[in-house]
């Protein structure tokens, strides 16, 4: 790809969903190398709060209340960004939300409630993005999707269907873009299970409080994982093996995969504590009391590395330092002395030879 | 599996999107197997047409006009069924309808309307069904997804989106209800391009009438998968191979098919015809012309037939028996001429 993008100090980014979780992370991660920051959220009192975080050190931050299924809403992040800053260099969707329940207990109210957050709003964010980069040099697009992008899972239906069609409109887009050769660069991010406020933020449809199947990854490995891609321009990223491992398994061998989560899907996905009746979930709106918390910190064990997404994130170079050490190798090789080798090489020419 | 499913002889098969493409072909060949249809579509005149066409034959028809996107409508669907033959064996969720054009040039509310349809048409009738069917001694939900449903196209982004959705949807109600053993047997469709009345029902935005890229399959074809997968239970079948290469590929090189696809999918969705300003689409109101027609009227070769189809409908054990059939025939000619005579002659 020919699409040249900016370091993260140059850039100014906007962030979705921005005061809790991922976005959280990824927002004072791009703060600290000095990244330029439009942040957006339905919470203004969490907004003003973490801009004020943020100021202290330093960061030049604009913020901007917004539901990001309102499309009036995510212009207004356009125009706010445009007007302090002049520019946008990456535009991260990553506002979301999930229900646990099973797919016939789920009122549909609340499955378009997700979907206008999940999937609108990266329409919404993904357009508007464009909009602003097609003539201006361009710039990277991010969009949050999911593990659940390639496979579905049991008690999370909509989830799953909202980060699909997340994955199907940003590969849609994308081709698009190339072909117009807009300078734009279109990143889907497929996290595994992240020790974030998600599972208190969902809508709960159970008896028991939801949980995170194991393992349960860290936010900063995502927040990495976007921050590499405002800067390199890449396809997608899967954050944590088990996300890529997952996907493997299902595209290879779908009926086992079904078989296995009947096993264990329906029993990882609930705790042991019965789900209050007082319980709060911030699917219609923000709940104060969940909001600018990076993690939950229910899980027993997080995954703080994450070697698969690292070696991802640097394939081409590490492709091309393998490949130059068995050049290198078979060069030293061949160069060696011809008699000890002779014999056998000769014999497996002639067999080569025989095939073709 | 242990569920069981009838024979199609002795089902009352739910159909939406019934008076056009697909659904109609499915319909038809339904009818003639001897199935009781309650047929579901937004045009009324037309199902009276298809209706009063089956009546003659002897068929038992019940029709409703009904927008899948509306759950109200939906509920209709099953209560007529439920009030004219007691029971729904098998429900076919078939509407759909497409937006072509590059997703930044579409206006939201057409992008919402595809969804609509499409994706929640599908949640809709799926959640009917299986309220209808569980404690009721189960039976086939069978919902339409597509080629796109495995890997998105431009042009037809939200299509793709709306496909993908229909997918995760199914999956997960499907582990759910297996879990619960409610002898409901899920299946999802991917037809690869049918040569349907599509596009002609599709929206533009394209400077060109839209097109299907080939190859193009009868679809006669998609209709015997859903008549198969209404008496055996599948978890989802590829009708057309190029749909299953098309979600190979785009799973093991997906830049090298996004490369094809910018060279390949922007001309080859569009005709060489302008995009005439008379020119009307189905995506919020029936067109009486492109009604209770199963074909569209291109010019592509339609292509009749499709072996791997065909394999995948086989039950398990001929499965086995043709793969090993065919692994033996590679094995035995792919070895050298000269040692190729196993047996002397």
């Amino acid at each position: 790809m020919s699409v040249q993008l900016r370091k993260i100090n140059e850039q100014v980014m906007v962030i979705t969903g921005a005061t809790s979780g991922i976005g959280l992370t990824t927002a004072r991660m791009a703060a600290e190398q000095c990244a330029k920051l439009v942040l957006a959220a339905r919470s203004a009192e969490a907004l003003d709060q973490l801009a004020s975080e943020l100021r202290r050190t330093g960061t030049q931050v604009a913020t901007v209340v917004a539901d990001v299924g309102k499309p009036a809403d995510v212009e207004r992040i356009g125009q706010a960004a445009m007007e302090r800053f002049g520019r946008i260099d990456t535009w991260v969707n990553n506002a979301g939300i999930s229900i646990f329940g099973r797919n016939e207990d789920v009122a549909l109210e609340d499955m378009q409630r997700l979907f206008d957050t999940n999937y609108w709003g990266v329409v919404h964010g993904s357009l508007e993005a464009v909009k602003h980069m097609k003539t201006r040099g361009g710039g990277a697009i991010i969009n949050l999707g999911s593990e659940l992008s390639d496979v579905s899972i049991p008690l999370q239906g909509i989830y799953a269907a909202s980060k699909h069609a997340v994955k199907a409109f940003t590969d849609s887009l994308r081709i698009e873009l190339e072909k117009d050769k807009a300078p734009i660069a279109v990143t889907l991010i497929k996290p595994a299970a992240i020790d974030t406020m998600f599972v208190a933020h969902a809508k709960n449809y159970m008896d028991k409080e939801p949980a995170l199947p194991p393992p349960v990854y860290a936010p900063e490995l995502v927040a990495k994982s976007i921050l590499y891609a405002a800067q390199h321009p890449k396809r997608d990223v899967f954050v944590g093996g088990a996300a890529k491992a997952f996907s493997v398994g299902n595209f290879a061998m779908p009926s086992m995969v079904d078989r296995m989560m009947r096993a264990t899907m329906f029993k990882q996905q609930q705790t042991d504590i019965p789900s209050s009746p007082n319980r709060r979930d911030a699917l219609h709106a923000p709940n104060p009391q969940h909001e600018l918390r990076e993690r939950q910190g229910i899980s027993e064990h997080v995954v703080e590395t994450c070697p698969y997404t690292a070696l991802s994130l640097r394939k081409g170079k590490v492709v091309g330092v393998l490949l130059g050490a068995g050049a290198l190798f078979a060069a030293w090789k061949l160069a060696g002395p011809v008699t000890r080798t002779s014999a056998s090489r000769t014999w497996s020419s002639n067999r080569l030879r025989q095939a073709l | 599996m242990s569920i069981k499913l009838k024979t199609l002889n002795e089902q009352v098969m739910v159909i939406t999107g019934a008076t056009s493409g697909i659904g109609l072909a499915t319909a038809r060949m339904a009818a003639e197997g001897g199935a009781h249809l309650v047929l579901a579509a937004r045009d009324g005149d037309a199902l009276d047409t298809l209706a009063h066409e089956m009546r003659q034959r002897g068929v038992e028809v019940a029709t409703v006009t009904a927008d899948v996107g509306n759950p109200a409508d939906v509920a209709r669907i099953s209560q007529v069924a439920m009030e004219r033959f007691g029971r729904v064996d098998t429900w076919v969720n078939n509407a759909g309808v497409s937006v072509y054009g590059r997703n930044e040039d579409i206006a939201l509310e057409d992008m919402r309307k595809v969804m609509q349809t499409n994706f929640w048409g599908v949640v809709h009738g799926s959640l009917e069904a299986v309220k209808l069917m569980k404690g009721r001694g189960g039976g086939a939900l069978i919902n339409l997804g597509s080629e796109v449903s495995d890997r998105a196209v431009p042009l037809q982004g939200t299509y793709s989106a709306s496909k993908h959705a229909i997918k995760a949807f199914t999956e997960s109600l499907r582990m759910e209800l297996d879990k619960e053993d409610a002898g409901i047997s899920l299946t999802v469709i991917k037809p690869a391009a049918i040569a349907t009345p599509f596009p002609s029902h599709a929206k533009s935005y394209m400077e060109h009438e839209p097109d299907l890229p080939p190859p193009n399959y009868a679809p006669e074809l998609v209709a015997r998968a859903i008549v198969h997968a209404a008496q055996v239970p599948e978890r989802d079948l590829y009708v057309g191979g190029h749909s299953k290469v098309t979600s190979l590929a785009g799973y093991l090189m997906p830049r090298a098919l996004d490369r094809f696809m910018a060279r390949t999918m922007f001309s080859q969705q569009q005709s060489d015809r302008p995009n005439s300003s008379a020119r009307r689409d189905s995506l919020y109101t029936p067109v009486a012309e492109h009604e209770l027609r199963q074909r569209n009227n291109s010019e592509h070769r339609v292509v009749e037939r499709s072996p791997y189809t065909s394999f995948e409908m086989r039950s398990a054990s001929t499965k086995t028996v043709l793969l090993g059939g065919a692994l033996l025939a590679a094995w035995a000619l792919t070895r050298r001429p000269w040692e190729r005579r196993v047996w002397p002659a």
